[in-house]
């Protein structure tokens, strides 16, 4: 095994919760009491990220507006069943998932992919992160892979999540994860050589 | 190693599952290969790039206000028993539908089945029928009165709580809709509720023209 072919151990989900400050329990403690300006707070604390992940899931900006609000309306309905086991950002990432995936159920089949996110649009993400200049290009590839590739790309590749934890996210089998996994590397590879 | 094993393992190599020996057959064949080289060089570098990816990002317009509209205050959520009520009426209402049921078996007189369905109206917890009849209206304790007389069908209660029921519903509905009235799924219910209740009130119409003529008595 070479240095080179390391791969994340953890998600990058979990090194966000390593970030975790006391502040965030004071806020959710004062949410669960009702506090609508401590819900603001927790928002405008997690927002951007949880925008992010909605977004390269639906590939599409409007869903992804959509899912953002129903996720933290349902964190809202759903606090008194939030124990601290994990961190709160981690809690609100699942229900983020659960959402995009319960659209995607809800659609069924017809008008999944919308639009897809054009290339500008991508530009709000803060950073330049290429080292090779195909980093714009690739948001855009992926937002084009279909439903199913896109997810498992987004949540293996980009997200840093095991099959297994996939599988657990998603309800799909784990075979099903990595040949999704398959099929959307294929087809990046391909629209990335052109 | 040929080209065809080479993309089945790209994979697993590019995730370290690969045993060592396997990964070594397959770097092997990547320099002897240039397409296949070409093909593990811009998989790591997608890979490496997809990871890089930012976290983050802020959507274009703020979404709290939308948000904001739209969360009940959370005391309510403690006391959305409005919804439990429409439950406990869904439910019920499908019980009633058995004591109707049984009514209509009586009248046919068939007594061997009604017994059982009134049994199971029965068996769900329910308000008492002196609630029932202080908190409907009472046109309609009226028309449940002369639709089925107190008797040992267990009609009468069945159709006397399942009112009551639905009407707690309407009333925990319109006080929701009073304070959200944009709220589409609120209005939806209430139709729902409105109609289950002209529906409850429309069999206890047929069964009190069912019923048969007192008799009239001279003196």
């Amino acid at each position: 095994m070479t240095m080179e072919n390391v791969l994340p151990v953890i998600s990058r989900q979990q090194a966000a919760e390593s970030e975790a400050t006391v502040d965030i329990d004071r806020l959710v403690a004062r949410a669960r009491a009702g506090s609508k300006p401590a819900f603001e707070a927790l928002y405008r604390e997690n927002a951007s990220r949880i925008h992010a992940v909605c977004l390269r899931l639906a590939g599409d900006r409007n869903i992804a507006e959509e899912c953002v609000q129903e996720t933290f309306i349902t964190a809202w309905q759903k606090l008194d069943g939030f124990r601290g086991e994990s961190a709160f950002s981690s809690w609100l990432y699942r229900i983020a998932v659960n959402t995009v995936m319960g659209w995607f159920r809800k659609q069924g089949r017809r008008d999944r992919h919308i639009r897809p996110v054009e290339e500008g649009e991508w530009e709000r993400f803060e950073g330049e992160t290429s080292d090779t200049g195909i980093g714009m290009d690739l948001e855009a590839a992926i937002s084009r892979l279909p439903e199913g590739a896109r997810t498992v790309f987004v949540l293996h590749d980009v997200e840093g999540h095991r099959h297994d934890e996939i599988a657990e996210l998603t309800g799909i089998a784990v075979g099903t994860s990595k040949a999704q996994l398959h099929r959307a590397r294929r087809l990046l590879r391909e629209r990335l050589e052109q | 190693m040929n080209c065809e094993t080479f993309n089945d393992r790209l994979d697993d190599w590019l995730d370290d599952e690969l045993k060592a020996t396997d990964a070594r057959a397959l770097q092997v064949h990547a320099a002897e290969c240039p397409a296949c080289h070409a093909q593990m060089t811009i998989a790591r570098r997608l890979q490496r790039e997809a990871f890089a990816l930012p976290m983050t990002n802020e959507p274009a317009r703020d979404l709290w206000p939308e948000i904001a509209a739209r969360l009940e205050p959370r005391g309510m959520q403690g006391n959305r028993k409005w919804l439990h009520a429409l439950a406990a009426s869904v439910a019920v209402v499908a019980v009633f539908a058995g004591g109707m049921l049984a009514s209509r078996v009586l009248l046919q007189g068939d007594a061997d089945i009604a017994p059982r369905l009134v049994e199971r109206s029965q068996q769900t917890e329910l308000p008492s029928l002196a609630d029932a009849r202080r908190i409907l209206p009472a046109s309609y304790v009226e028309l449940i009165d002369a639709a089925a007389p107190a008797n040992a069908s267990g009609t009468e209660q069945a159709l006397l709580r399942n009112l009551l029921l639905v009407n707690l519903a309407i009333r925990d509905i319109e006080t929701a809709m009073s304070e959200d009235p944009a709220n589409a799924d609120l209005r939806e219910l209430l139709t729902g509720l409105y109609a289950q209740e002209n529906r409850i009130l429309a069999q206890a119409e047929r069964m009190r023209a069912a019923r048969p003529a007192p008799v009239r008595t001279t003196i």
